[in-house]
């Protein structure tokens, strides 16, 4: 009997919290808001899933079909000659596994059917894609097929099994092999180029954290009439669970509503198939998050029960409403006014003083300083639009005076005297543009080496290439058929460092030609050349290739005349200065000499492949960062709308009375999307000057320019959805007003 | 007529309610209520919390729709009005002062009167100079903000905010229920002072007797029927 009434008090509880949501004051913001914080934090939680679901399938399938070598295993027979190789496409290393089989039997790796004969492969549909895309397709001879997913460490990864010719396998440093697959094993692919989990996780961190933020507004908003129920009930004796039956009537259907909506996307990707995130355009496995199903459940129930516990505890429970006293109120103005002062001073301090610190000595200190001031910026900048409405809303007041628009009355008057509402709108946008450019800036930055590359590969481009050899795996007759199947036009050097003398000293010798090519003179004896006055091109070879930047020799002769016959380094130019075919020029180099003894690339190339991959690790921060802070923007956007609402009613009466609507989109265009818009203006025009001491192109750090502004147009584009959204309420709100005082 | 401006002066009542009927949840709040009102006169209407006093107002104002009957301003029936003609009607001839005033706290007192003139499409300069002049009769300061007057200086500021577009009608909802007893006092003169001086009907919907007895007519509202009743002023 007693278990029968409570469960009724429950559900008329429940009920009661249900109609109170819909009737009260901006109700429809709230429940919008709940639904989108259980829908991003649903989306976030099931991101964390996805992320250990992806690494775990990553790491079971390699070590499925590692490379299980017979040094590691003496007692058994070798079925397989392998080398686990690296080659590059679209300026990013991937993983090649060069294979041999030794009998008919030999076991197959994972996802592959059948065994490719030499001069064919069998390659990930990631690998064939890239490789069309650099129309190179015949890299790695016939594709006779593609490896499968259960033999891919994720769907999209960029891996091949190839059988090379007799001529590529001559003298290659094959290693037999037992079979693929179990503990100890030789790994490759993906696993070599990925950061750890640990890292993505941290960047997941950029939309989770974001997530909590807009749970805690939406827990926060339309408080005044929540707390003067919840007082009441309370006042009435109910107890926690009266209040948390409230609660869940106005909370639990929409916050329930955008959890559904948050496991979507995870559940239909782990229902349908294989799908490819954009931007980024890595594949997220379907059977891996279908492995992982209860862990993308369990993310929709943690996600709604967070944010309603955060529904039922942050709200107060009577007697402890802050009452703001007039002197509270003035020392918050002036808090504000020096916060305004502030920010133009900080930021030229952030821009000009850990400049003036020596970049050897005082690294590390000039980098917390300018952390340390961006900081400063962010928290004062929203403080210098709020100021700068306050001085604009007084002298809108007056004009309107003059013109009598009401609505620059109403705002002007609302914004001189509440400069702390203006900073509290605009603190989102102007601090969410202002952490995209930082996010962008710190993801673009390559290492030292890398830096001194790019640049290098700027100035010298592929107007020179370096060969670089192996020379115990290389014979003469090798390199002399390569350098007779050079193209036309293309002279070679063999760039050698002599350590005989009293210093090192790099020596390029070659034909007259291929001397005279980069304006070298040609004489029979070794000359010293000045460095500095060689063409750019020989000054930046010797520094990549030669011990000591100005030590350089040169001589006529045989690239294949030296101490060791073939020389580690040939340099590759062409008399009329023109760029040289790198492509064909390394499939010559593929084709003609032993796996792994040679490589032929621009200048830096290598370096400049590791800091490839850095950016593209980097991309994730940007992927998840920017959405992370638009999501930011939404959380403080949707306060913003909920504190206008709430201004917005005590006009009520007298714009019901007038029969006057177009007031509440004046009024919120002039309290709302104005002090936004310049907010984004201002802090665009921040983010550039805070960057700059950053910017370094030649080690990668470039502001985006058309990122920044693609950044300030999506939270324009949300300011106006705002201020439509916050008028329509208001508006809303307004024919419901009734003049029923008590 | 009053101090400021030419008030309209309709024709006949210039409020004029008949037969109205108003019923919600299966309970009957209005049955078949009449009230008349002529220019220059005031009406008091008093009756227990839950009577329908409220509703009355609502249906008065056009805010709630009667389900029979007429309710006739400055010699228009606006129960069959559209929304927006309603809304322009309102505007041109009623007033209302609510009981917790309902000012703008940012907002000089003028401001505040003058904004109701140009929400109505008032010319500014016209606006701002009736809103001063209004304030100087109605014995309200000057200030920096609305917030910095007395309760009783604020409620005259929304009576004369009330009156700055010359309302054939006057409505008051509970108007001193937010006053001390001296402030009431002096905010009760002033509003039954305004159909003498300003030549619009006034109608007050009051809890206090003392307040009611102001008016020249006093009536109840009583099991949905409004009846007179002893004890006003006229």
């Amino acid at each position: 009997m007693m278990t029968t009434e409570r469960s009724g008090l429950r559900r008329q509880l429940y009920r009661i919290g249900r109609s109170a949501g819909r009737r009260s004051g901006g109700g429809r913001i709230r429940a919008v808001a709940l639904l989108l914080a259980g829908l991003f934090l649903t989306l976030g939680l099931s991101s964390v899933v996805a992320l250990h679901a992806s690494y775990d399938g990553i790491h079971v399938r390699t070590e499925k079909r590692s490379l299980q070598f017979r040094d590691a295993k003496p007692g058994e027979r070798p079925t397989l000659l392998a080398i686990d190789g690296f080659d590059e496409v679209g300026g990013l290393q991937h993983s090649v596994v060069y294979v041999r089989p030794l009998t008919a039997d030999a076991p197959l790796p994972p996802g592959v059917d059948t065994w490719p004969a030499p001069g064919q492969a069998v390659l990930s549909p990631g690998l064939v894609r890239a490789l069309e895309e650099e129309g190179a397709t015949g890299r790695f001879g016939e594709v006779i097929g593609r490896i499968g997913d259960d033999g891919l460490a994720s769907p999209g990864e960029r891996m091949g099994y190839v059988n090379p010719t007799d001529r590529q396998a001559a003298g290659a440093s094959f290693r037999p092999a037992v079979g693929f697959g179990g503990p100890r094993g030789d790994r490759f692919g993906d696993v070599m180029f990925i950061k750890d989990r640990g890292h993505l996780m941290d960047a997941l961190l950029l939309v989770l954290l974001p997530a909590v933020a807009l749970a805690v507004v939406a827990a926060r908003m339309g408080s005044a009439a929540r707390d003067k129920r919840t007082a009441v009930v309370s006042a009435l004796g109910g107890t926690w669970r009266a209040r948390f039956w409230l609660n869940m009537g106005e909370a639990a259907p929409p916050v329930l509503a955008g959890t559904v909506l948050g496991a979507l996307p995870g559940a239909a990707v782990a229902v349908t198939g294989n799908v490819r995130l954009p931007w980024i355009g890595y594949r997220l496995s379907a059977a891996d998050l279908r492995h992982w199903w209860w862990g993308l459940l369990l993310s929709g129930v943690l996600a709604a029960a967070a944010v309603l516990l955060l529904v039922c505890l942050m709200h107060r429970t009577g007697g402890s409403r802050r009452v703001r006293s007039p002197r509270a109120v003035a020392r918050g103005h002036g808090i504000l006014r020096w916060a305004a002062v502030a920010c133009p001073v900080l930021v030229l301090a952030t821009v000009w003083g850990p400049g003036r610190l020596d970049p050897q000595q005082y690294a590390d200190l000039r980098g917390q300083l300018y952390d340390t001031g961006v900081a400063a910026v962010l928290v004062t900048l929203p403080a210098v639009v709020a100021l700068a409405a306050a001085a604009a809303g007084q002298r809108l007041a007056r004009a309107a005076r003059r013109t009598g628009a009401a609505a620059l009355l109403v705002a002007g008057r609302h914004a001189a005297a509440h400069p702390g509402v203006t900073a509290r709108v605009v603190a989102g946008v102007a601090m969410a543009m202002v952490v995209v450019s930082q996010i962008q800036l710190t993801s673009s930055q390559f290492g030292e080496s890398a830096a001194q590359a790019k640049a290098t590969m700027r100035k010298v481009g592929a107007g020179l290439l370096l060969m670089e050899l192996r020379p115990a795996k290389v014979s003469r007759e090798r390199l002399e058929s390569v350098l007779r199947d050079l193209p036309v036009g293309i002279e070679a050097l063999a760039a050698r460092t002599e350590p005989g003398s009293s210093e090192p000293r790099t020596l390029f010798k070659g034909p007259c030609t291929a001397l005279r090519s980069v304006s070298l003179p040609c004489t029979a004896r070794p000359v010293k050349v000045a460095t500095r006055e060689t063409d750019p091109r020989v000054a930046q070879a010797v520094r990549w290739t030669g011990p000591v930047a100005d030590g350089l020799y040169v001589q006529e002769g045989s690239v294949l005349d030296g101490p060791t016959t073939v020389p580690a380094t040939l340099l590759l130019t062409s008399p009329s200065g023109r760029e040289l075919p790198v492509s064909r020029l390394k499939q010559l180099v593929r084709d003609d000499l032993p796996i792994g003894s040679a490589d032929v690339d621009v200048l830096g190339a290598r370096w400049v492949l590791g800091a490839n991959l850095a950016v593209a690790h980097g991309r994730w921060v940007i992927f998840l960062g920017v959405p992370g802070v638009v999501l930011l923007a939404l959380a403080l956007a949707l306060a913003n709308v909920s504190e206008f609402v709430r201004f917005s009613a005590v006009v009520a009466p007298l714009s019901v009375l007038t029969g006057s609507r177009r007031l509440y989109y004046g009024t919120a265009a002039w309290s709302l999307l104005a002090p936004l818009l310049a907010a984004i203006g201002t802090s665009f025009l921040v983010s550039v000057w805070l960057a700059a001491p950053q910017e370094s192109p030649d080690r990668g750090i470039t502001l985006s320019l058309g990122m920044l502004t693609g950044a300030a147009g999506v939270l324009a584009t949300l300011s106006v959805v705002m201020w439509w959204w916050g008028a329509r309420t208001a508006v809303r709100q307004a024919g419901q007003w009734r003049p029923y005082g008590d | 007529m009053g101090d400021v401006g030419g008030f309209r002066a309709p024709d006949g009542d210039a409020l004029s309610a008949e037969g109205l009927r108003y019923e919600v949840a299966g309970r009957l709040l209005l049955d078949d209520v009449d009230l008349q009102v002529p220019a220059g006169r005031s009406v008091a209407v008093v009756g227990p919390s839950g009577s329908g006093k409220s509703t009355l107002l609502g249906c008065l104002l056009g805010l709630v729709r009667p389900s029979a009957g007429s309710v006739r301003v400055a010699g228009k029936d606006i129960v069959r009005m559209r929304r927006r003609s309603l809304e322009r009607h309102r505007s041109r001839h009623m007033g209302v002062v609510f009981q917790f005033g309902e000012l703008l706290p940012e907002l000089t007192p003028v401001e505040n009167v003058a904004l109701a003139a140009l929400l109505s499409g008032g010319k500014p300069d016209v606006a701002y100079a009736r809103a001063a002049r209004l304030l100087e009769d109605l014995g309200v300061p000057d200030a920096a903000s609305t917030a910095r007057l007395s309760g009783g200086e604020r409620q005259r500021t929304a009576v004369a905010r009330a009156l700055i577009n010359e309302p054939a009608v006057l409505l008051a909802d509970e108007p001193t229920g937010a006053l001390d007893t001296s402030t009431r006092d002096n905010v009760a003169s002033t509003l039954f002072d305004v159909p003498h001086r300003w030549g619009c009907a006034l109608v007050v919907v009051t809890h206090d007797e003392t307040v009611a007895r102001r008016a020249d007519e006093c009536l109840e509202l009583t099991d949905a029927k409004l009846k007179r009743r002893d004890g006003g002023a006229g």
